[in-house]
């Protein structure tokens, strides 16, 4: 008994200098000599996926920044933290970083409700913020230190109706959402895109993120024989909903927003995403030379193309480096560099007006052979 | 179209009831619940996987080789859950336990995510995409498969219960562990074989769904919380009732979703099990009076 | 007499030295970062201890408290944005309203004997909770979540600094941990381990298992309410994705790991569950793999939570560097 007792003492007393240890060390702040910009995204739980390809996408650009010299003659160094895609979470990265690792800027999160949770911090800290979520309400917080570097949710689907019914004469229009913040507000900048030309969505079906199963609602869908089918929502659903609505027999032409033309979606619809529209910032094929050096890079470092979010992860980090290169050190210099810079990324050119909307068109693309194909506006 | 809605309510029920036989297999034989069944699934998906399209050295296997090993992995997975958190914990109580699998649960998905990354991986479809057309109802043949061999593995699980030695000192274990154990029959043999077949089940589920779900490290966690529902739906611990609760619970969540509203579909499913569950707590084929679940 | 003693320490003492000690953190440093995992930590704190009075005091298990806090964030979040009350009474009324939810699985819940109806009953109930935040969008925003949650104010001073809230949520705090240990040492808490013990056996002695059963339930909704508007206030936003699964498997862990049945436990459990995965970020991308690690060698290996491993540990030097004592022996076993 007793030295069953005084072995849990000694595991105890280990366990206690490994954590004391791992304290100390998460306790060390970072010189200031670096300049070092916060990463926050969810690397585990059910949006790992987000977090994955956003911090790849500035980790590429960083290796390619220092390479050239870094910014200001200083290297640039990421801080990667994972949020899980909760909000106390976030702001627990966030605090990390501003109050540990100094971070003269942070960009992240990459869904809406950790953002919002991190804005009254990043106000108070005053640092800029460069967010990813796409949620209109992220920019109507009168935050002046948060910029978005992809394009709204309103912005991203409006444009695609005006695509769609502008410039394919499409009419029936149904659209398939998850019920989380992405499908809901998707679905709302449709139909009021469609009402500004006095129409009316067909369909308008909707699934739990997560969902393997969409025969039911796909089954409405079907008895009212849309021209298109939207669909909006995470990127593993997006893809199964599209391979299940083929088998069922839908035949209409698919379209969707930014990150249906993934690898992730287009490899689970497994063929049913062939001629697919949709409308991005971002599009890989885009021959663009800039785009193009992108692509392969990140695929040589990473195995996998690229798609939106490790595309915004890339151009924050040169944003930021240009802003910093410009104006030095100080956060708010940065955030007054930010709103007058204008640059061309790789997902388009960013202008920040004064609620800091950085992006305001869209390019659209189809999937052909598998791969999203860049549709050329000067050559339909 | 109602009738389309109950056939694809099949296709998903029968893997909801690979699943459900998993649990209720574990529950009659070992009185314990594996809430890390859903990360069992995908492990076997992502070995599967690996296995299919060969890794490193390793060279591709055929299918058959590949879901061999995914299913081996699975009961080896199986193995280390119920000696590491079920059997160390039997003696303190089912809160333990349910910790415990929940920390095993976070740990496969963790390490689910460093080995293969969050992106996911597409499993090769090995049968045609096209849908079958029977007057106005479309069915898939990969539904089909799905269901083909889901029937096959339960009637191969009702002879190895029944006709072999094994499955006899599974059953007679489950049926009265002490007697069992005066019997010589040993408590950590049969409930580590009972975890192993169970999680043969709900790793052959995974790799089943493999080509239907696309293989992410989040793709177990919605699967388990259905087939334990499946599970107790059907009576908890009973072999047929999973099987049962399984089909009817993709069933009556397809026919909600499609005559009801899709947007309240989860809400409508999780009323029907309260009620139902609040009624006949023994669940459709539980023997009532039975043991306490 | 000593061991008795000693208990009645444990019980009645030990907690308020707990958050005593956790109070004179802001005298060492007031870093904000350690400020919201410690504001985290309290609102944790509360949820265990309500988590604690159904599960470890009444032995039924519960994995719905999302679902509760969710109610009780909501509620909170609703009446002062939407109505423009006082955080004050927001908050006894979203305690309130948790409480009838409450009392809505409580009743149910009586129905079905066992663990693993019961899981089903309270999952169950947090989904449908968070299925009605997502749809029901003319009130709750839907997905999109409600933002501007109004700051608390204390005659003319917003609680808006971290070590505001800090001092605010510790406050809540000792006031539920006292009420709570009052709750657990009268005839109620009685009742409950009663039940635990034996429910034949409990009714034998007039003992009320339904009454009993959907009070404790009512008692752990109220304080998962209460820790939700703590949580909506703080965070100043609220969406449902927040108030998943997880959040329900999170209270249960903390209980295991801090102690079942125990209220300094459940502060141990809630402090400790806020702070691990801070500690374990610099371990990067195995920081999940740590923490999921960390969680099983707990269960497994503390089997009375990690406050009596405590306790047992300085016993245990107390042993060694004092004359062998013999009575402190017994008081271990």
């Amino acid at each position: 008994m007793a030295t069953k007792k005084s072995l849990r003492i000694l595991i105890l007393l280990a366990v206690v200098l490994v954590i004391a240890a791992v304290v100390i060390v998460s306790q060390m702040s970072r010189t200031k000599s670096e300049i070092v910009i916060g990463v926050v995204g969810a690397r585990t739980g059910d949006n790992a996926a987000l977090g994955e390809k956003q911090a790849n996408g500035a980790k590429l650009a960083v290796e390619e920044i220092n390479a050239n010299g870094g910014v200001r003659g200083t290297e640039l160094v990421l801080a990667l933290e994972d949020s899980q895609g909760l909000p106390a979470q976030a702001v627990a990265c966030l605090d990390k970083l501003i109050y540990r690792e100094n971070v003269l800027a942070v960009i992240g999160d990459c869904q809406s409700s950790p953002t919002l949770a991190m804005l009254p911090v990043i106000a108070k800290a005053e640092i800029p913020l460069l967010a990813h979520g796409t949620s209109l309400s992220i920019t109507q917080q009168n935050n002046p230190w948060v910029f978005r570097t992809r394009a709204n949710d309103v912005v991203k689907f409006s444009s695609l109706v005006g695509f769609l019914v502008g410039e394919m004469n499409y009419s029936k229009i149904a659209v398939f959402h998850d019920s989380a913040d992405y499908g809901i507000g998707g679905a709302d900048a449709i139909i009021g895109g469609l009402a500004e030309r006095s129409m009316d969505v067909v369909a308008n079906e909707s699934w739990t993120p997560g969902d393997k199963d969409f025969s039911s609602q796909l089954i409405n869908i079907r008895n009212t024989k849309p021209d298109v089918v939207i669909f909006i929502g995470p990127m593993v659903d997006m893809g199964l909903a599209m391979k299940q609505a083929r088998q069922i027999g839908i035949e209409a032409q698919f379209a969707g927003g930014a990150g249906i033309e993934s690898e992730t979606t287009v490899g689970a619809a497994a063929g049913a995403a062939e001629g697919l529209i949709f409308a991005a910032g971002f599009i890989s094929s885009n021959p663009d030379s800039k785009v193009q050096s992108f692509v392969s890079s990140f695929e040589e470092h990473f195995g996998y193309k690229p798609d939106d979010f490790a595309a915004t992860g890339y151009d924050s980090i040169y944003l930021l480096a240009a802003a910093i290169e410009e104006a030095g050190t100080d956060p708010a210099d940065i955030r007054d560099a930010l709103a007058n810079l204008e640059y061309q990324g790789v997902e388009g050119t960013f202008d920040f007006d004064s609620v800091g909307e950085g992006l305001h068109t869209m390019a659209y693309g189809k999937v052909a052979n598998g791969v999203p194909t860049y549709f050329d506006p000067n050559n339909q | 179209m109602i009738i389309q809605l109950i056939i694809s309510g099949l296709a998903i029920g029968s893997v909801y009831s690979l699943v459900a036989l998993a649990h209720s297999l574990i529950w009659s034989g070992v009185r314990a619940v594996n809430f890390a069944q859903g990360e069992v699934f995908m492990a076997a998906a992502f070995v599967a996987l690996t296995a299919l399209s060969g890794a490193g050295r390793l060279p591709a296997l055929p299918f058959g080789a590949a879901v061999l090993v995914g299913v081996v992995a699975a009961s080896l997975i199986g193995l280390v859950i119920y000696n590491v958190a079920i059997r160390t914990t039997s003696k303190k109580g089912f809160l333990y336990a349910l910790g415990a699998c929940i920390g095993f649960s976070t740990l496969l998905q963790s390490s689910a995510i460093l080995i293969w990354g969050s992106t996911g991986e597409q499993f090769p479809a090995q049968i045609s995409m096209v849908p079958l057309r029977v007057g106005s109802i479309f069915i898939a043949p990969q539904d089909l498969f799905i269901m083909g061999i889901s029937l096959t593995a339960m009637i191969i699980l009702y002879f190895f219960l029944s006709k072999t030695r094994l499955g006899t000192a599974m059953r007679a274990a489950a049926q009265n562990r002490e007697v069992a154990g005066l019997m010589g029959i040993s408590h950590r043999l049969t409930d580590s074989l009972t975890f192993m077949v169970a999680s043969c089940l709900a790793g052959l589920a995974g790799i089943l769904l493999a080509p239907k779900f696309f293989v992410t490290p989040q793709m177990g966690s919605m699967i388990s919380s259905k087939g334990f529902t499946a599970a107790v739906l059907g009576g908890f611990g009973s072999i047929p009732g999973a099987v049962l609760g399984g089909l009817l619970l993709g069933v009556l969540e397809n026919i909600s979703a499609g005559l009801i509203s899709s947007s309240y579909k989860d809400a409508i499913s999780f009323l029907i099990m309260v009620l139902i569950i609040m009624f006949k707590p023994e669940g459709l084929l539980g023997v009532k009076g039975g043991r306490k679940a | 007499m000593k061991a008795r003693h000693h208990e009645n320490f444990i019980t009645h003492v030990l907690p308020f030295i707990l958050i005593g000690v956790i109070a004179l953190v802001p005298l060492l440093t007031r870093d904000p970062y350690l400020m919201h995992i410690l504001v985290l930590g309290g609102i944790y704190v509360i949820l265990a201890i309500g988590m604690n009075i159904i599960t470890g005091y009444c032995g039924q298990i519960n994995l719905g408290m999302a679902g509760f806090f969710a109610v009780g964030a909501y509620t909170s979040a609703l009446l002062t944005t939407r109505l423009s009350l006082s955080f004050w009474l927001a908050l006894p009324t979203s305690a309130l309203v948790a409480g009838v939810a409450g009392v809505l699985v409580g009743v149910p819940a009586l129905k079905v004997r066992g663990g693993v109806y019961l899981v089903l009953i309270t999952t169950s109930f947090a989904g449908i909770v968070q299925v009605i935040l997502n749809q029901w969008v003319s009130l709750t925003k839907g997905p999109m979540g409600i933002v501007g949650i109004p700051a608390p104010a204390i005659g003319n001073v917003l609680i808006y600094e971290r070590i505001h809230w800090f001092y605010l949520t510790y406050a809540i705090v000792a006031v539920i941990v006292f009420l709570a240990i009052r709750l657990v040492g009268s005839r109620i808490g009685r009742s409950f381990v009663a039940l635990r013990e034996s429910e034949t056996s409990a009714q034998s002695i007039g003992i009320s298992p339904a009454f009993y059963k959907v009070l404790a339930f009512v008692c752990s909704a109220v304080l998962a309410g209460i820790a939700g508007s703590i949580y909506a206030h703080y965070m100043t936003t609220i969406s449902p994705d927040a108030f998943g699964f997880n959040l329900s498997v999170l209270a249960l862990i903390m209980i295991v790991v801090g102690g079942i049945g125990s209220i300094p436990g459940s502060i141990v459990g809630g402090v400790a569950l806020a702070l691990f995965p801070e500690w374990l970020r610099a371990l990067g991308p195995y920081q999940s793999v740590a923490y999921a690690a960390g969680i099983i060698l707990a269960v497994v290996f503390l089997p009375k939570g990690l406050l009596m491993m405590g306790v047992d540990a300085v016993q245990l030097i107390r042993k060694w560097f004092l004359a062998p004592d013999e009575t402190s022996e017994k008081e271990v076993s």
